[in-house]
């Protein structure tokens, strides 16, 4: 079962790199912003044909949902206008791992304190070791890639252009 | 005069680079905890409506006739993303009930580093071609070091 999860994982994170570059891509025609609502109505109409055609992995009744659990869409594209705007000033790169920095430590936190969770997950020295080494890591893969990053930083740019 | 604007300008880009990553991952936490409730891909289709919703009031202003005409012009390719997303998602909801926030997190960022390393020494994309290096790979084992240690502690 763990195997598996770490694998459906890795292929998140192809979905995820390939997801990136289409949007984008779609930015430098759109703008950015504009690419990111195209991603989601996308995605809207192809979940709610899924589950027309008879998929179902849960029961969709909005009763006793807290309200709370709705902001997860709205803080997505909220992050994309605050990444459209710090890219044409500290560049595709710095972005980058600031986003992963900022990521795994809230993570780091969210786990802690068991934020909407049933159980939490304390954060031993041994955890704290993880993220810096992750960290460590993207910045490492990612430092070189300055002299490749102007192509996704001009992606960047013009997206923020219209 | 002009340098403590940059200065401003440069100190607001970084926290707003942050604040992304960080709302990011409250929003993967939420999503989880919202698929827990009406199922995995119940949860990405809520997902999905709400951000065209909150999308469309942000775009409101310049949805135009240029941008209507844009998007005419834009490959059809370009608007698979969606289907991605929706992927996205589910599976992150199903990862992260199961191994937590953290290290879900950290399997998406080794396995995208990984996959654009790759992509990058082939040129995937018709990006430019850029060889895998040597600290490329260190950067690589480093992050499978930190997911060991995450799963270990």
């Amino acid at each position: 079962m763990f195997i598996f999860l770490i694998l459906i994982a890795c292929i998140n994170g192809i979905l995820l790199s390939n997801n990136y570059l289409i949007n984008a891509s779609l930015g430098t025609k759109v703008g950015s912003l504009k690419s990111s609502f195209i991603n989601h109505l996308v995605g809207a109409l192809f979940a709610f044909t899924l589950l027309l055609i008879g998929i179902h992995t849960g029961n969709l009744s909005l009763n006793n949902i807290p309200l709370y659990l709705f902001i997860g869409g709205m803080l997505g594209i909220i992050a994309v206008f605050l990444g459209n705007y710090a890219i044409p000033i500290i560049g595709a790169m710095t972005l980058n791992i600031l986003l992963i920095s900022g990521q795994l430590i809230t993570s780091a936190i969210i786990d802690h304190i068991g934020f909407m969770s049933t159980e939490a997950i304390e954060l031993t020295p041994l955890r704290i070791a993880g993220i810096i080494f992750i960290i460590l890591g993207a910045f490492l893969v990612l430092l070189k890639k300055q002299k490749n990053i102007p192509a996704m930083l001009e992606v960047g740019k013009q997206g923020t252009v219209s | 005069m002009q340098n403590i604007i940059a200065n401003n300008k440069r100190t607001m880009a970084i926290a707003g680079g942050i604040l992304a990553g960080m709302l990011t991952a409250v929003a993967i936490r939420v999503n989880a905890s919202l698929g827990e409730y009406v199922g995995v891909l119940e949860s990405a289709f809520i997902v999905h409506v709400v951000g065209t919703i909150f999308g469309l009031l942000l775009i409101s202003r310049s949805l135009n006739k240029i941008f209507i005409n844009r998007l005419k012009a834009t490959p059809k390719h370009l608007l698979t993303g969606g289907l991605l997303g929706v992927g996205i998602v589910v599976i992150s909801n199903i990862i992260v009930s199961k191994l937590g926030t953290t290290l879900s997190v950290g399997l998406f960022i080794t396995s995208m580093l990984t996959f654009s390393c790759i992509a990058d020494h082939f040129g995937f994309f018709s990006l430019p071609k850029f060889r895998f290096s040597k600290q490329r790979l260190i950067g690589l084992l480093c992050t499978i070091i930190g997911l060991i240690l995450l799963i270990q502690g």
